[in-house]
């Protein structure tokens, strides 16, 4: 209290006093008591309560963003365009939820672009704060799995204010309705999930063309997505980063000792898998209980009660893990199987898990679907399916040639460093994509 | 010195946000900088909106010359105003970025010298341009709470337990700032007089040199509009800039002129507030002559409040350090009856005889008023004094540059 009662201040309520009266005087007595009292000090931005400079969370992005962006409007500081020659900075913004994605579509671009001398930073499309403070240090604005909604057309909007060109991602053709319509995989999940990839399908058409240019994860998948989009489609395929080969050499050291059972492995990393794994059923069953020693490991999700009774009896299933204990579960194997279903989805599909299956040394037998054959030379690091037989032919090889299986599978891994790894190569990047972000 | 070296200025306030004579001095040499091709400038400043993450960072873009704009909330702690570790990290991620060849800090409260840690760090260097007297008092202007000048010279913290409101905070200040200030390789002041008194207060001594602030010069066409005004109305205008308070010499104005035996003349009160408040409330009509309250003006639009009277009245009760308006007025051949006010009177139309004591009471303001009256339009104009020009500014910061930049 003694501080309020200095000579100065009582000449200071005197003088406002007589100025503009006693209510003022109190008035302004009460804020500057208030701010001493808070241990705070006058601010040149106003006498508001404190309350009222609490972040208001009622407020939506877009309402957060219409102020300020009417204020710098006003100013005439609306358009902050980059107008100096200035090292390329990339901020990415996705949906970060599947791991997976995240992993091979977002993770591992910051190994590529940094061996490009290009800085790469992400957000979660959520993480609002941090999404918009990416945007004001980048030169390149790119946008991962988003469908069109309010908050992501702000930071569209916010990225067209700053100048930056927009590249819109995806790995899925989420975008399609006709592939969703026809995915066979969908037979096995909710009818409502069907129904809500259907319903949103229009959203992620949106974003593709709202942006500058598109890069998709297969041959497949860009050629699909330019029957939605004018916009230039590029490919940048999902490849082994120094992480996935790292956590596949430590698994492949933590194998332990041989225990005479040859395990064929499928991995499901997401529901629906069994349709695929139709295809092969009768076959791997024959296989695999035509010698007791033989078993089906199942890693993931895979509803195993579809599966024969005489085959489940040689099943292992582990269910979906984190990505470290799954490359250990797949490093016991001896072989992967890959099928997948002809249809206009799988055709988009990318060949993440021969990469997989690669990192701890594994051959790969896959269907001739996809992006998946491109990352098999077929004989050498493992065999394209063709035709139905061919299944259980490369198996039986394999089983009965153990020591080919481990050649072949060393091949794979060894193709996967010098190939498919970390390199902006035209079979991993579009030189397109590096002379848009470098020009 | 790299032929066109990046500067990365930091004050309070920048376009779009304009707010205050040391913007517009810091937003002026910037552009010229620009302008002529002599450096790069990027901008750090502050907003406070409450919709906003604190801390979070918007980049603005006025003239060419980007602005950082972060957003800090409003219920810091009183040692955040001056030393915010919030807005370093902020900052020092902008340096990363932006990799600046000289950090310029002009005014930087609320944003606090943590700033000048961070760039010290990273082996930038700092040349602080001192505008008022923050560095060296709590209060920024050395005016105390009862708005009467404080006239320490040199400022010794212990004599300031009266004034500021916990000494113990104030006292951790004085230090923080000055220890802070020493990471400068040069600190610059718009006058003498600031440098003399922060100097000897114990601010970066040593390190100070005098770089006068540049004013917006007349257009050409500014002596036929002010011809074109005194043909319709020969009566003297008279010319306020500040609000109605004490400090600014409001209360001596009025009282100069509350008595005056003449009535033809006309006095305009320009409004420095962003929302028109400041002379809202204000009783003019008892006051003789022609009273008129004109909002703020940009410096678009100075030539017409300047072509509009003939005296500046500049009645500082406060030792200011430079004095913009004085310029203005000076650069444009105004009349100008002034205080004894610091570095205000370091100009070539000085005449020390008719400068007016601070505390002074209101008699040799009229008795200059009734001269400028009795003599008209016609003597009262005088020839435009040579003054610095933003350009001619910006250039002598590029020798300052010189000198600091490896």
């Amino acid at each position: 209290m003694a501080q309020f009662v200095r000579l100065s201040l009582l000449r200071r309520f005197i003088s406002v006093t007589r100025e503009y009266g006693l209510a003022e005087a109190l008035n302004r007595s009460r804020y500057f008591a208030g701010l001493y009292l808070r241990g705070s000090a006058p601010s040149l931005f106003g006498r508001q309560a404190p309350a009222a400079f609490a972040p208001n969370t009622s407020f939506t992005p877009e309402r957060q963003m219409q102020t300020i962006w009417s204020e710098l409007a006003r100013g005439e500081g609306f358009h902050a365009r980059i107008n100096q020659k200035t090292s390329p900075r990339i901020a990415l913004i996705g949906d970060l939820n599947l791991s997976q994605c995240r992993k091979y579509r977002v993770e591992q671009l910051q190994v590529l672009w940094k061996s490009q001398n290009v800085e790469f930073d992400f957000a979660h499309y959520e993480d609002t704060p941090r999404a918009l403070r990416l945007l004001q240090r980048a030169t390149h604005y790119c946008e991962y799995r988003l469908e069109d909604t309010p908050l992501t057309q702000i930071y569209r909007y916010e990225a067209r204010r700053l100048g930056l060109p927009i590249l819109f991602d995806i790995d899925d053709p989420l975008f399609s309705v006709a592939a969703y319509e026809t995915y066979q995989n969908m037979a096995n999940l909710d009818p409502m999930l069907k129904k809500h990839f259907l319903t949103v399908a229009p959203r992620y058409a949106a974003m593709m063309n709202g942006a500058d240019i598109v890069t998709v994860s297969t041959p497949g998948l860009a050629d699909l997505a330019r029957l939605y989009t004018p916009r230039p489609v590029y490919v940048r395929r999902n490849f082994a980063d120094p992480d996935t080969l790292q956590n596949g050499a430590a698994a492949i050291a933590a194998r332990g000792p041989a225990d005479g059972l040859f395990r064929v492995v499928f991995a499901s990393g997401s529901q629906g898998h069994e349709a695929d794994f139709d295809l092969i059923k009768t076959d791997v069953a024959a296989f695999v209980t035509a010698d007791p020693t033989r078993r089906l490991t199942i890693l993931g999700h895979f509803q195993t009660d579809k599966l024969p009774a005489s085959l489940m009896k040689q099943t292992e299933h582990h269910p979906f893990l984190s990505y470290d204990a799954y490359l250990t579960n797949l490093a016991r194997a001896d072989v992967a199987v890959m099928p997948l279903q002809d249809d206009l989805f799988n055709r988009c599909k990318s060949g993440v898990r021969v990469i997989d299956a690669a990192a701890v040394g594994l051959a790969s037998i896959v269907s001739a679907v996809g992006d998946l054959p491109t990352m098999i030379d077929h004989g050498r690091t493992g065999f394209i399916a063709s035709a139905p037989s061919d299944w259980r032919l490369a198996l039986e090889a394999l089983a009965n040639d153990r020591a080919r299986a481990r050649v072949m599978g060393s091949t794979a891994r060894e193709t996967l460093e010098t190939r498919w790894s970390v390199q902006a190569e035209p079979h991993i990047i579009a030189p397109a994509l590096l002379d848009w972000v470098k020009p | 010195m790299t032929k066109r070296p990046h500067i990365l200025l930091v004050n309070v306030f920048f376009a779009p946000y304009t707010y205050g004579g040391a913007t517009v001095v810091a937003e002026q040499v910037a552009r010229e900088l620009v302008n002529e091709d002599i450096a790069r400038v990027s901008v750090i400043s502050l907003i406070s909106r409450p919709e906003l993450q604190p801390y979070s960072v918007l980049r603005s873009q006025v003239m060419g010359i980007d602005n950082y704009l972060i957003n800090v909330p409003q219920n810091r702690t009183y040692k955040y105003f001056y030393d915010n570790p919030e807005i370093g990290g902020v900052v020092s991620d902008l340096i990363a970025d932006l990799s600046p060849d000289l950090m310029h800090v002009h005014c930087i409260q609320e944003i606090g010298v943590d700033i000048l840690r961070v760039a010290k760090r990273a082996q930038v260097p700092i040349v602080i341009s001192v505008h008022d007297y923050w560095w060296i008092c709590e209060r920024q202007f050395m005016v105390k709470p009862d708005q009467v000048y404080c006239a320490q010279d040199p400022v010794q913290i212990d004599a300031c337990k009266g004034c500021v409101a916990d000494f113990g905070a104030a006292k951790a200040r004085f230090q923080t700032l000055q220890d802070a200030a020493s990471l400068a390789d040069v600190v610059t002041y718009p006058s003498h007089f600031a440098r003399t008194l922060c100097e000897a207060s114990g601010l970066a001594p040593g390190l100070g040199v005098v770089w006068e602030n540049g004013v917006h010069m007349p257009r050409s066409d500014f002596a036929a509009k002010q011809a074109a005004r005194r043909a319709a109305d020969p009566r003297i205008v008279f010319g306020f800039v500040g609000g109605p308070s004490a400090i600014k010499g409001w209360l001596k104005i009025r009282e100069a002129f509350k008595d005056l035996p003449r009535s033809d003349f006309g006095v305009r009160l320009v409004d420095g507030s962003l929302d028109g408040s400041w002379w809202a409330g204000q009783n003019l009509s008892r006051l003789p002559g022609e009273w008129r309250v004109v909002p703020r003006y940009h410096h678009s639009d100075m030539d017409d409040f300047y072509a509009g009277i003939d005296v500046l009245l500049f009645m500082s009760q406060w030792k200011e350090t430079f004095g913009l308006t004085i310029r203005e007025a000076l650069a444009r051949g105004i009349k100008v009856i002034q205080t004894d006010s610091g570095g205000t009177v370091e100009h070539n139309a000085v005449s020390r005889e008719r400068l007016i004591a601070i505390g002074a009471g209101p008699g040799e303001l009229r008795r200059q008023i009734l001269e400028a009256l009795d003599t008209g339009t016609s003597s009262v104009a005088d020839q435009p004094v040579k003054v610095t020009s933003f350009l001619e500014q910006a250039v002598s910061f590029r020798k300052i540059m010189e000198t600091v930049i490896k």
